[in-house]
């Protein structure tokens, strides 16, 4: 509650509220599920969804594209720059998908995503 | 041929003259004659064969260059967006979207208050297909607070069609969109061939009745409506043929429409016809077709045109110059209106609705609500940016579809910005130049770019072409080459602003002094950045040394080699506004290196992507002392040389900058950025003669305007466990308690906060835990 009050005072002030920041983490990306971000009727919800069943689908240029829209909308959004990484990762891109990974990090992640992140960087090794 | 065949006839009638012809010698001379007319029959035949590869060559061939197309960013609508009502109707309006009471077709809006009913054009985007959509938009002040659909279901986006921005022409400025015949208005193309060609579906290609009924209709008409060539002569004269007005030009006109008649089907030529056509100018650049002319007169695709638009395109292929419908509106509203008689005469439409058409203005948008190539400065670095990567035969023939990170409406503001501050400035600096260059602070992609005064001017683009003196734009990274010494420096270590005598690399001696002249013995460093002091910047940059200095600078983004000397550290290098956005994009997106970037993608003329110009990250620096030197780039805002910024910005917003002024205040620079836009601006004059203004009273007031009539967001702190928040007494670099006079709270790197403590009397103590400082603890 502590750290939780201030977040508030200033979603409240800065009338940022509803550009995506919902506070949903989705679980690990399987290809062999439904997209974590189904539910999601916002923009930066809805793009996200868009990307994961491109990535599912295998069509990265397209995921790539829906990622570029949500990062211009919400261009601080950890979840977004974290899918980022995974797809850079699946088009065997490792340093950028580490470079992208740690981008999410910095920009203050909610512990569960954090931990997903930090996951996530231990297996690129 | 016809002179081949005058001629031995020619010479029978002389000799007939001097003495009877013998009966053998008439039989031979007639031999000749169908000797002659075979061989003339023969040479015939060939030429045909000859033309008949050329017409056919360059018809079934790539029939014209096509240049590549720029469109900037679409505007995405979505709940939360911040965004002016007033902004996007009238980018709605420079995107041809007509304001309509019902809203029935694509690229028709209605707006009542602030709520909007959009309907969107469909288009192809590099990643697939965006459909046309109904839309409801309400706004809440500046605020998207509701999108719908048609049936009030929620809505995520709505992305628009992006506006076009400019192209890549070739040497004979030829530009033209391609369209199907089948994509025409109907009444277009009905309209075209009851003036220019009404026997086009029965005729060879050629047709000498036509003449003739074009006599007639001038008549009847009382002036030229109808000329005598068929269109698929006037193709054959514009695809194939010269200008020229002889003879042998107009059998080979003939020769070629009856070919090309024979050939292709009326659908082919009549789609050809209207693809080729000329019908206008923009400066040095053709306007061919009604595919592009659609866009050149009313910023629209020629699937929406309305009746009276269709008329004045029609009537303008008559004379595209003497009919220009913004030169002569009068002169082209009487064409239009007898085209629009000669339809309903021909029964294309019901004479109601060409009467109520004839009333219509010409409903032609200005050479500035066009806009393409009003943004010279920004096609200048995409053209940059694709001769990387693109041969220019490619980019000015093949058709490419280059998508931009252009904003628009940033883009407007921008130059708004520039161009009114500079007329402000202008009584006591008449020559007075400006540059800028936005970005968004987190990502690099490039929104606008400024390279004049004046909006639109083709020229020099001072924004990437011109490398100036930099003044004190260099000084943050004299500091965060402190700052990532923790051991050393924080941001309330006092530095030393005293006289100091340096190398000058040529031998002799420089001693910099102060902007007003004063040395301030020993001050916080996060004030001598805020406050700009020359003496304490140079006193830390040689301490660290030059090196490691010109090293961050480097690391920052700044790719070009600065010279060795310890003068750079105060900005003797030359850099142009785009090397500083670099620089000052890594700091605004917390560390990140990030190449800004103005092509997002290009795609081929099928739609099909060649190349995604993806974001790129690089971690350059540590959160932890950037998170410092970003804290007092807030406090060169608020107590230092941008605090005037405040003046018209609201305290609640957090910004971060620099200002840069360099002798004589021959250069006025300031960079800085707020949560989501990074602006570098400069002024001066271009004969590099000195001008009245600081960075603050000129540069910062171009950045200031922009920055508060644009959706800004406060810089956020950077997330990082390494760093701690004390309350400090700066001056003394000691801890306090919030609550004494004086006490500000200042971030540290942890372990290299101040020990000492003062309570809020002047004695100094060991540092204790009071229960304040406990309870407060919580709260930090």
């Amino acid at each position: 509650m502590k750290r939780l009050l201030p977040l508030l005072l200033v979603t409240l002030l800065t009338g940022c509220a509803g550009t995506g920041q919902v506070a949903y983490m989705p679980q690990s990306i399987s290809t062999d599920s439904d997209s974590p971000y189904e539910h999601r009727t916002d923009a930066v919800g809805t793009l996200l969804d868009q990307a994961w069943n491109a990535m599912a689908e295998n069509d990265l240029n397209r995921a790539g594209s829906s990622l570029s829209r949500a990062m211009r909308i919400s261009p601080t959004d950890p979840s977004v720059y974290y899918l980022m990484a995974q797809l850079r990762k699946k088009q065997g891109q490792h340093e950028q998908a580490r470079e992208l990974a740690g981008r999410a990090l910095s920009l203050g992640p909610e512990s569960g995503l954090r931990r997903q992140i930090q996951g996530f960087l231990g297996g690129l090794g | 041929m016809v002179t081949k065949k005058k001629t031995p006839s020619r010479g029978k009638s002389s000799r007939r003259k001097k003495k009877a012809p013998k009966a053998g010698g008439l039989k031979r001379w007639f031999l000749i004659l169908v000797k002659l007319g075979v061989c003339g029959l023969i040479v015939l035949a060939a030429y045909t064969v000859y033309l008949d590869a050329v017409v056919t060559k360059k018809f079934e061939g790539k029939k014209w260059a096509i240049p590549a197309q720029v469109y900037a960013r679409p505007l995405e609508l979505y709940e939360g967006q911040l965004l002016n009502p007033d902004e996007l109707q009238a980018q709605l309006r420079r995107q041809g979207y007509q304001a309509v009471r019902d809203v029935k077709r694509p690229g028709t809006f209605a707006r009542t208050g602030s709520r909007f009913i959009i309907y969107s054009r469909g288009f192809h985007f590099p990643d697939g297909a965006e459909p046309s959509r109904y839309a409801s938009v309400v706004f809440s002040e500046n605020e998207v607070t509701s999108l719908k659909g048609k049936n009030a279901e929620s809505l995520p986006l709505l992305r628009l069609d992006p506006q076009p921005v400019g192209g890549i022409y070739p040497s004979t400025f030829e530009d033209r969109i391609l369209i199907r015949e089948s994509q025409a208005p109907k009444a277009l193309t009905k309209a075209l061939l009851a003036i220019e060609d009404k026997n086009f579906y029965e005729h060879w290609g050629i047709s000498p009745s036509s003449i003739a009924r074009a006599f007639l209709v001038n008549l009847r008409a009382g002036g030229v409506v109808q000329g005598g060539s068929t269109l698929t002569q006037q193709l054959v004269k514009n695809f194939y043929l010269s200008n020229d007005r002889t003879l042998s030009r107009k059998v080979n006109e003939a020769i070629m429409s009856v070919l090309l008649d024979f050939h292709y089907s009326k659908e082919e030529i009549l789609e050809t016809y209207l693809n080729e056509v000329y019908l206008g100018q923009h400066g040095r650049r053709a306007i061919h077709g009604f595919g592009l002319a659609s866009h050149f007169y009313f910023a629209q695709p020629i699937q929406e045109l309305s009746l009276a638009r269709v008329a004045l395109l029609v009537a303008l292929v008559k004379g595209p110059s003497y009919y220009d419908p913004r030169r002569f509106p009068e002169r082209a509203k009487e064409r239009r209106n007898l085209v629009l008689d000669v339809m309903a005469d021909e029964g294309i439409v019901p004479r109601s609705e060409a009467e109520r058409s004839k009333k219509l203005p010409l409903g032609v948008v200005t050479r500035e609500q066009l806009n393409t190539s009003a943004y010279p400065a920004y096609i200048d670095m995409v053209k940059k940016q694709l001769r990387e990567d693109y041969d220019e035969r490619d980019l000015t023939s093949e058709g490419l579809r280059i998508f931009t990170n252009m904003d628009p409406i940033i883009q407007r503001f921008a130059q708004k910005s520039m161009t009114s501050t500079v007329g402000q400035l202008e009584k006591d600096n008449p020559e007075l130049q400006g540059a800028m260059v936005v970005t968004s602070a987190q990502t690099g992609d490039l929104l606008a770019v400024v390279g004049d005064k004046n909006p639109g001017y083709v020229g020099f683009n001072r924004a990437v072409d011109a490398r100036r003196p930099v003044g004190s734009l260099l000084k943050p990274a004299i500091y965060l080459t402190a700052l990532e010494q923790p051991a050393r420096f924080s941001l309330t270590t006092p530095v030393n602003d005293s006289p100091i005598q340096v190398d000058d690399g040529q031998g002799g001696l420089w001693e910099p002094s102060n902007y007003d002249g004063k040395s301030r013995g020993m001050v916080p460093l996060q004030e001598a950045l805020a406050k700009s002091y020359n003496q304490a910047a140079i006193q830390t940059g040689m301490a660290l040394g030059l090196d490691n200095v010109l090293k961050t600078v480097e690391s920052l983004g700044v790719e070009r080699k600065l010279p060795h000397y310890p003068s750079v550290m105060l900005g003797a290098a030359s850099l142009s506004p785009m090397d500083i956005a670099s620089m000052y994009q890594t700091i605004a997106s917390g560390g990140y290196k990030m190449p800004l970037r103005a092509i997002d993608a290009v795609v081929d003329a099928q739609g099909q992507p060649l190349k995604r110009y993806s974001i790129s990250v690089e971690r350059a620096f540590d959160a932890a002392p950037m998170e410092l030197l970003r804290h007092a780039m807030g406090q060169v805002m608020r107590e230092g040389t941008g605090r005037r910024a405040y003046w018209s910005i609201s305290q609640d917003i957090q910004l971060a900058g620099k200002s840069g002024t360099t002798n004589d205040s021959r250069d006025s620079w300031f960079a800085g950025f707020s949560g989501n836009l990074m602006a570098v601006t400069w002024l001066g004059n271009d004969d590099n003669s000195p001008t009245s203004l600081t960075g603050s009273s000129g540069a910062l007031r171009v950045w200031t305007r922009f920055m508060q009539q644009v959706p800004i967001k406060s810089v956020q702190p950077l997330n990082s466990e390494q760093v701690e928040y004390v309350w400090v007494k700066p001056a003394a670099n000691l801890r306090t308690g919030r609550s004494c006079e004086g006490a500000v709270r200042v971030p540290y790197i942890k372990g290299s906060e101040p020990v000492e403590y003062q309570g809020c009397g002047r004695t100094v103590s060991e540092p204790v835990k009071t229960l304040f400082d406990s309870i407060k603890s919580w709260f930090d």
